[in-house]
């Protein structure tokens, strides 16, 4: 399959539309900014092999996630399968270590790094469910997205909240 | 923080600009994809110019002379090529991945039907890969006979080396594909397996599983703190080291071969004849014959040589196969300017003559029956130690020596080029620790409790050693700027480090 001319331009309208959403998946997925860059660039390209296969509009909302959420799935396995596990200790170890070394960033937002970090601990088809739910899908349409049953979707949405809910305590900024 | 704060934090984060403008992004996109064509078609490529080059190989072993069995060992070989490359596409053809827009289940049931093939070929690895070619390879090597009946025993002893390297070899290969089976493919499998499951039922991941795919623990903060002091190795640097390296093996292998190979077949003897005729040296009789046999050889007169032949030389070798072979061996060697001996034993215990020829020195050995007839003469380079430089210069210029050089030539830069894929951004340092693996693995510095040196040729590789005794290997001498990689260690290493006793290997 190869993307026409005015596939091309749908193409950079749907990115255009949908960049802040393709973002947001990258950071739920990779840690650092090289990897998410990598993976922004895996995603769109992906976008890209199969724009063609896209059938309307209406459908774009729903086609996109599953197309960043599967290679970011594919993307993260793969990434662990080549090089074990990226870090072997805890947060806490690590931040440690840096303060012991490095002042910190003032400028990151702390309550959105510490939602990420709660995040990552999530297994991927949570962080999937979760993400869906944060950019607002409704059960049917996250259903749709991931193959999931409207059921079960309901079942591991709760789960992954109620982990996700103790996360956040844990990794809140202390005032 | 309810659903509707969560959503709301959620979508009005703050995100970093993006490297690539909207209009650079289709060029990047059709780039990719050309590359990504490039990849699929190198992918199938490969197997099909493994499977090319065998054939050439053995087929080309096929046309000479050899036995039938030999021969028979070259069809085997062939066709477990084919056999293996047909399987290998097959295998691919038939497990495709989901496409990118299939449902997140269609996906991972698709990654885990195309680990489970993996892992069945890698399973059995033995029968279908190794078993056909090295049964091949071996009815190959066993079942050419020897063509000269002496070397019989000899031949027996090659095939025997032959064999356990090719055993050894196989053996190497099914530990690793078995070890790659289990530590990446199995694990692939039971995650996917455990996900498709959890997708499919509602039911939670395991909490092996679950931690298994919890990749990275990381802070936001703390990942854009990690700034890697990153290390690329540049491929005329490698190759300073490799091409010297892998050309000085051709040069030591060049200068063995004058002493024992040069002249592998400048043997004649009868061959109802093996044992010497005399066990007495009547070195009288062996003089008189060898000056005779120098006299004939500088004359060029092959004729009045044979003619000292006994029945059984003369059957055996007849008058053009003695000419082909003497014309090649004074060509070889030029005239002969004296004559040194007996020398003592020679081949299988005949009288020896050293002969100082224009291009080198010979020893020749010499058996004559009862009649003063030749029953067998042998000639063979006699030590480099003995020959003038003069002379060893134009044989190790030679035609056959240096078209060698050119493989090994190739084989540095292969090698170089190698070193180079494998220590590309080898080493990251940063205040936290050393970044392995292209940056994706960290070790912190507190946890490194050992550090040991291993070499690899002519580069000083650094075991780091945990306290639970996992072990990964950091590349360090190959690095490029040594002096900034001192000065980074020095910089962020902690006193007293483990590795700070190491950067002496730095130049």
């Amino acid at each position: 399959m190869k993307a026409q001319p005015a596939d091309e331009s749908k193409f950079q309208e749907l990115v255009h539309e949908n960049q802040k959403r393709i973002l947001r998946v990258c950071r739920v997925y990779a840690w650092n900014s090289a990897d998410q860059d990598d993976l922004y660039q895996e995603i769109l390209f992906q976008i890209w092999r199969s724009l063609p296969a896209l059938k309307g509009k209406q459908f774009a909302n729903t086609w996109l996630y599953r197309v960043a959420i599967n290679t970011a799935i594919s993307f993260v396995r793969k990434r662990t399968s080549h090089f074990g596990r990226v870090v072997h200790f805890e947060h806490a170890d690590l931040t440690r270590a840096i303060e012991s070394r490095q002042s910190t960033d003032e400028s990151l937002d702390d309550r959105v790094a510490a939602l990420y970090t709660a995040i990552y601990k999530l297994d991927p088809l949570e962080k999937a469910l979760v993400t869906l739910f944060l950019e607002d899908f409704t059960y049917e349409q996250m259903a749709e997205a991931t193959g999931i049953s409207a059921n079960h979707v309901g079942v591991m949405l709760h789960r992954a909240k109620k982990k996700l809910s103790g996360l956040t305590r844990e990794e809140a900024p202390h005032e | 923080m309810n659903d509707d704060e969560l959503k709301n934090l959620w979508q009005r984060q703050p995100l970093r600009e993006l490297a690539l403008t909207p209009a650079q992004l289709v060029p990047a996109m059709q780039n990719k994809m050309a590359r990504f064509r490039r990849t699929l078609f190198w992918r199938d490529g490969r197997e099909l110019i493994a499977c090319v080059v065998v054939i050439i190989i053995f087929g080309f072993y096929y046309f000479q002379p050899h036995a039938p069995m030999a021969r028979l060992g070259c069809l085997i070989v062939i066709g477990g090529a084919i056999f293996i490359a047909c399987k290998l596409l097959y295998a691919r053809r038939t497990t495709p991945p989901a496409p990118p827009g299939a449902t997140v289940v269609e996906s991972l049931r698709a990654e885990l039907h195309s680990a489970r093939t993996q892992s069945r070929l890698l399973g059995s690895v033995l029968w279908w890969y190794l078993l056909p070619l090295t049964m091949g390879e071996l009815v190959f090597v066993w079942g050419d006979p020897s063509v000269v009946p002496t070397m019989n025993r000899e031949k027996v002893f090659a095939d025997i080396a032959v064999t356990v390297i090719v055993l050894s070899v196989n053996v190497f290969v099914y530990w690793l594909n078995q070890w790659a089976r289990s530590k990446q493919l199995l694990p692939i499998e039971a995650q996917l397996e455990s996900l498709l499951h959890s997708a499919e039922t509602g039911t939670p991941l395991s909490e092996t599983n679950a931690a298994q795919l919890r990749p990275i623990v990381l802070s936001l903060a703390a990942a854009a703190q990690v700034k890697a002091v990153e290390f690329k190795v540049a491929f005329w640097q490698i190759a300073v080291f490799g091409l010297p390296g892998i050309v000085g093996i051709w040069f030591f292998l060049m200068i063995g071969l004058p002493i024992n190979h040069d002249v592998p077949d400048f043997t004649e003897r009868s061959p109802n004849s093996p044992a010497p005729i005399y066990l007495i040296a009547e070195t009288n009789r062996d003089t008189t014959a060898a000056r005779k046999i120098v006299g004939w050889l500088n004359a060029g007169d092959w004729a009045s040589l044979q003619k000292l032949y006994n029945a059984e030389m003369a059957a055996a070798f007849p008058p053009q196969k003695a000419t082909d072979f003497f014309t090649k061996l004074t060509t070889d060697f030029g005239k002969i300017e004296k004559v040194e001996g007996p020398t003592g034993e020679g081949y299988q215990g005949w009288t020896a003559f050293r002969l100082e020829c224009q291009r080198g020195d010979l020893i020749m050995s010499l058996a004559l029956d009862g009649d003063d007839k030749i029953a067998g003469i042998y000639f063979k380079p006699a030590p480099a130690s003995h020959a003038t430089h003069a002379a060893l210069i134009p044989r190790f210029l030679s035609w056959q020596r240096l078209a060698w050089l050119a493989p090994f030539f190739l084989g540095g830069l292969l090698y170089s080029r190698f070193m180079q894929k494998t220590t590309a951004r080898a080493v990251g340092i940063s205040a936290v620790g050393l970044h392995l693996s292209k940056g994706e693995s960290l070790i912190l510095w507190e946890e490194i409790k050992d550090v040991r040196p291993f070499k690899f040729l002519h580069i000083q590789n650094l075991w780091l050693i945990r306290e639970s005794g996992e072990k990964m290997i950091m590349h360090w001498t190959p690095l490029e700027r040594h002096a900034e990689l001192k000065a980074v260690v020095e910089r962020f290493a902690p006193a007293n480090h483990p590795l700070r006793k190491y950067l002496s290997l730095l130049k």
